[in-house]
């Protein structure tokens, strides 16, 4: 240690001295820092893992072809086959394999022609167990390891899938060696056509391009050649792979940073009380020659530590916490856009280090404050002045607070950046600086007012002094309810956001599910399978009123971005808003244009693709290219983020020929009950058509509950990072009172001396943090309403395309603010106890320190 | 030689209304002079004048010969650092420091090496009768004690000029008696001059001369 430098010896003596003197609060303020980093580390880590699995995942089904090329509606007639390798010299294509994707219920069976795919994607090639001769066999299925695994089968065993409507029976004939992690299977292409019933179809076309020729120089070929069909490179997969649930990660990627901001007031209030203490040792110094320079720095260490160890100490505490979360929950934080798998932990150590970066720059941030309280121009006033607070915030900040305020609305005015909120996300964060600001002169205002109000009445002395205190003192009011206005507007904000978009799913459900019973749509998405006589047998069932049935198909309108969801169903376009959740009216074409193709597009098609309600767009409906409709209304539609096209039945039917359906609704007579119906239902189709006897039926009512619980649980991660960033708040309230307490133990030694009890001081420092924290929740409430209102008009439009209606959870508000009072006051409470007691207070009238 | 004068001083913490004006004084080397005043006369802002710790609102201070109003903030603190030393009424040692840290700051400030800062402090402490109390924090030292550690920072570094504002002000009669004694045997065994400001008239006799603040000026 000696052979340090002189003023670096004592540089350290002090840090040491510094932290043991205060060591309980440092370490309260560096564990909830370390809390806030946890959070964060671990729901990256967990979105990450996920998505890099995801992406492997979706890699090993591509079989990591150099491009491929899609139709927009998905399948494409096997003859293209032909017509594509005829025309592979001039577009500088080496080979066409085609793909047959079909998904089953238990995994995902690629259907291949060996001998093409050998050269375009290889690691999909399986090893038969009995030679190549079972490559070709009809019911030879092969299989990755992973599926091997998970299906709990081995080489030669018999399997059953579910493909829609349809049973096939197939045998484990090997494996995929170069599929092993992913739970996927493969087959020769004629046998799956035959297998799955698709003869004549193929998904895609994976491609291997002639060394020079580049996916981008084949896009821009066919585009000149206005051909229908998309080439996807690996790059537009992985984009379109991450567009998925980008805005759900982001998302909740913010909630962490806020528990962590959260923390960052904590280290605040914590260095800000360490350096009030200090403020005359470090005057003292100044005296003796302490440089201005290394006194700052001595302070700026202070935080700079405190967020420096919190940052490290998150950061391994977030990596178990991950790695926990994925053990029991797999990759899915909530928001299903991950299967519930359990990807293996994908660090991203740049990442690691930007949050434990982020945490010290935070805990340097925070002794800015303290900073610039001190004169250093006057050490002796600063020495006479001891802790007694010098400096009381005016307007400074308020002035500094309306220009947040301008910031934010300025922020509002801006458009999103790369497809997401950032702005909106800057405008609420303006606007909490805003608050946080205008703290100072709001509390000065209000206990100002109230003071002179208390001279004209007969309260208790203990009512008087706690109202003079926090009318004489407001800065040293404003670090203890700083973390606990900021934890508490975010919580407010996102309390109104969710109750609003709960409230609005609620009713949505309603206006969406007007059949009493349906088939589930899990079993059927994205699939044909219901014909006629299916319709026919499901009328038959007593009590049935009518069956109506839609066909569901995914729909790629641009390489590089998700599909939409485009549904096919009777539509009433006399009056449209009994088949769609219209917002707004509807804009049906002129008189004259009412030969034109009407179709109805979520919010989300406006949004992404520009449609507008009573104009024309195109859809790739046909073969021959882009089909020119009239978009009769946007509507909401909670459960596809990319964006659903909605038309009819036999404008469908007419332009794709496709004449299948892929879900059923069922409306009953009146007095009919359901359950009993729906195991009618079941009895009749078990007899008749044991194919479909698998087939799961809901009724809306429980649609509706499982709606919710679904929607419950995608925010359970939402209620989670709230509460600890209330929990950090409340931890605040503690740490500032106890320290402040330290603080004034003189003032309530005089106190005590002049005759007020011990329950009249305990009840002063209840009734001084009882009235800071109403002001507190009240103030949190204006701002966090007003935050909810960006989150609900913009941050939600902009990141998932869809709008909702306020509505303020009274009761649950009420609730929180409540407990949060009660704990916050019982806190303060406990930490009068501890640092009142009556022989501390004796000492603190004889000590000089 | 003369290492402090002041050249027509005055002070004025608001506009026209003057705590002393016209106010000159001359400090010898190893001379020892001790100020007294009614309360609220400004003892306590002359001194800090007199430290270059407060800028006069008019006059001049001269530090061994060299006007300092033109000085920077930095050369004021570099000169307070190693040529002045402070003793305080409220003794003001840093509370998580030992007696022998506290007693070293000053010499690493100055940017000496921790042994020679710690060789230096432990002879002075031991010289003031501290050698068993050397790692002693200060709540477990007695008044007394603590003075004397206060003493020992303000000497330890050598400086030209001692400023002592009410040194004995917290402690009883006996204890100040004999503090003050060795604050200025100390004083005089190095020939570092010492400026004390005190009520006591006893304190005072035993200083070398005596000045008496008034808002007219100084008067022997």
């Amino acid at each position: 240690m000696l052979s340090l430098k002189g003023h670096q010896l004592l540089f350290v003596w002090l840090l040491k001295g510094a932290t043991v003197q205060a060591r309980v609060r440092w370490l309260v303020a560096l564990t909830m820092v370390a809390i806030g980093v946890m959070l964060a580390v671990a729901i990256h880590t967990v979105n990450h893992s996920a998505l890099a699995s995801f992406g492997q995942a979706l890699d090993t089904v591509n079989g990591q072809a150099s491009a491929q090329l899609v139709a927009p509606l998905g399948d494409m007639d096997d003859s293209q086959i032909d017509v594509w390798d005829s025309r592979r010299a001039g577009l500088g294509i080496r080979t066409i394999s085609p793909v047959l994707v079909v998904r089953t219920d238990r995994l995902t069976v690629l259907g291949l022609d060996f001998f093409k795919a050998a050269f375009v994607s290889a690691a999909l090639m399986p090893s038969a167990a009995d030679g190549a001769t079972d490559l070709f066999n009809a019911k030879a299925l092969f299989l990755s390891a992973a599926a091997l695994n998970a299906l709990n089968v081995r080489v030669g065993d018999s399997i059953v899938l579910q493909h829609g409507t349809k049973s096939v029976a197939l045998v484990v004939a090997g494996e995929v060696p170069g599929a092993a992690s992913q739970v996927i299977g493969v087959m020769d292409i004629g046998s799956a056509q035959w297998a799955f019933k698709r003869l004549g179809v193929v998904s895609r076309l994976d491609l291997r391009l002639e060394d020079g020729q580049t996916p981008q120089g084949l896009r821009a070929a066919l585009q000149a050649q206005s051909e229908t069909l998309q080439v996807v490179a690996t790059q537009d997969r992985d984009r379109r792979m991450s567009l998925l649930s980008r805005a759900y990660r982001v998302n909740l990627s913010v909630l962490a940073m806020v528990a962590l901001l959260t923390g960052g007031f904590l280290v605040s209030t914590a260095v800000n009380l360490s350096i009030v203490r200090q403020r005359a040792e470090l005057a003292l110094l100044g005296v003796l020659g302490a440089s201005e320079p290394w006194l700052r720095r001595f302070v700026w260490a202070q935080g700079g530590l405190i967020g420096a160890l919190g940052g490290v100490l998150g950061v391994g505490m977030g990596l178990l916490l991950a790695a926990f979360l994925m053990r029991w929950f797999g990759g899915d934080l909530g928001g299903n856009y991950f299967a519930s798998n359990q990807p293996p932990m994908v660090i991203d150590w740049l990442a690691m280090a930007v949050l434990a970066l982020a945490a010290t720059l935070m805990g340097l941030g925070s002794a800015w404050l303290p900073l610039s309280q001190i004169n250093w121009r006057q050490p002796m006033a600063v020495l006479r002045s001891g802790q007694a607070e010098t400096r009381v915030f005016t307007t400074p900040t308020l002035k500094w607070s309306l220009m947040a305020v301008s910031l934010s609305l300025g922020l509002l005015l801006l458009p999103t950046l790369d497809e997401l909120p950032w702005a909106a996300y800057g405008a609420i964060a303006a606007l909490l600086c805003a608050g946080l600001l205008a703290m100072p002169w709001v509390l000065a205002q209000l206990w100002g007012g109230l003071s002179h109000t208390l001279v004209h009445l007969r309260v208790p002395a203990v009512y008087r002094l706690a109202v003079w205190r926090l009318a004489q003192a407001p800065s040293a009011a404003t670090p203890l309810i700083t973390g606990t206005v900021a934890a508490f507007s975010l919580t407010v904000a996102m309390m109104v956001m969710v109750s609003s978009f709960r409230t609005s799913v609620s009713d949505w459900l309603g206006m969406v599910l007007p059949a009493d019973l349906y088939t589930s749509s899990q079993a059927m998405a994205d699939q044909s399978g219901f014909d006629a006589k299916v319709q026919a047998l499901i009328a038959s069932v007593p009590q049935v009123q009518s069956v109506e049935t839609s066909r569901q198909r995914s729909l790629r309108l641009a390489y590089d971005r998700p599909e939409v969801m485009l549904v096919a169903k009777p539509l009433n376009l006399q009056d449209p808003m009994q088949s769609v959740a219209l917002v707004g009216l509807p804009k049906l074409p002129p008189e004259e244009g009412q030969s034109r193709l009407v179709v109805f597009g979520s919010e989300a098609m406006a949004d992404v693709y520009g449609w507008r309600a009573g104009q024309e767009a195109s859809l790739p409906l046909t073969a021959q290219g882009e089909q020119r409709v009239w978009v009769g209304g946007l509507f909401r539609d909670y459960g596809r983020q990319h964006g659903t096209v909605v038309m009819s039945t036999p404008d469908y039917e007419r332009l794709t020929g496709d004449r299948s359906r892929s879900s059923v609704s069922v409306w009953l007579a009146k007095g009919a009950d359901p359950a009993q119906v729906m195991a009618q239902i079941q009895t009749r189709v078990q007899a008749q058509m044991p194919e479909l006897a698998h087939l799961k039926w809901i009724s809306a009512s429980d649609i509706r509950q499982l709606s919710l619980q679904i929607f419950d649980r995608s925010f359970a991660m939402t209620y989670a990072l709230e509460a600890a960033a209330l929990f950090v708040a409340l931890f605040s309230v503690a740490a500032g009172v106890t320290g402040q307490l330290i603080l004034r133990r003189r003032e309530f030694g005089v106190l005590a001396h002049l005759g007020m009890s011990e329950p009249d001081r305990w009840r002063l420092v209840s009734l001084e943090v009882g009235l800071l924290l109403v002001v507190a929740v009240v103030w949190a409430t204006f701002l966090g309403v007003l935050m909810s209102q960006i989150l609900i008009h913009k941050v939600n439009p902009e990141s998932f395309h869809w709008t909702m209606n306020t509505h303020f959870a009274a009761g649950q508000w009420a609730l929180i603010s409540a407990l949060l009072l009660l704990i916050g006051v019982q806190t303060a409470r406990w930490a009068a106890r501890q640092g009142l007691d009556p022989r501390r207070l004796a000492e603190s009238l004889r000590a000089d320190w | 030689m003369v290492v402090l004068s002041l050249l027509s001083v005055g002070h004025a913490y608001l506009p026209g209304e003057w705590l002393f004006q016209g106010l000159n004084f001359e400090l010898v080397q190893g001379e020892h002079v001790a100020i007294q005043g009614a309360s609220g006369c400004g003892k306590s802002t002359l001194l800090n004048i007199m430290a270059g710790l407060e800028v006069p609102a008019c006059g001049e201070v001269c530090w061994s010969g060299q006007p300092t109003s033109a000085w920077s903030a930095e050369r004021r603190r570099s000169c307070r650092q190693s040529e002045m030393g402070f003793v305080f009424q409220a003794f003001h040692l840093l509370p998580h420091l030992s007696a022998l840290q506290n007693v070293m700051v000053p010499c690493l400030l100055g940017g000496q090496s921790g042994q020679a800062c710690a060789f230096a402090a432990r002879s002075l402490l031991c010289d003031l009768g501290l050698q068993k109390r050397l790692d002693a924090k200060p709540a477990s030292l007695s008044g007394g004690e603590q003075q004397r550690v206060a003493l020992a920072r303000a000497l330890v570094h050598h400086p030209k000029v001692v400023f002592a504002d009410e040194p004995t002000g917290n402690l009883d009669t006996t204890t100040a008696a004999k503090t003050l004694a060795l604050l200025i045997d100390l004083c005089s065994s190095r020939q570092t001059s010492l400026v004390v400001v005190t009520h006591s008239d006893d304190a005072a006799r035993s200083m070398g001369r005596t000045v008496r603040l008034t808002p007219e000026g100084l008067v022997c």
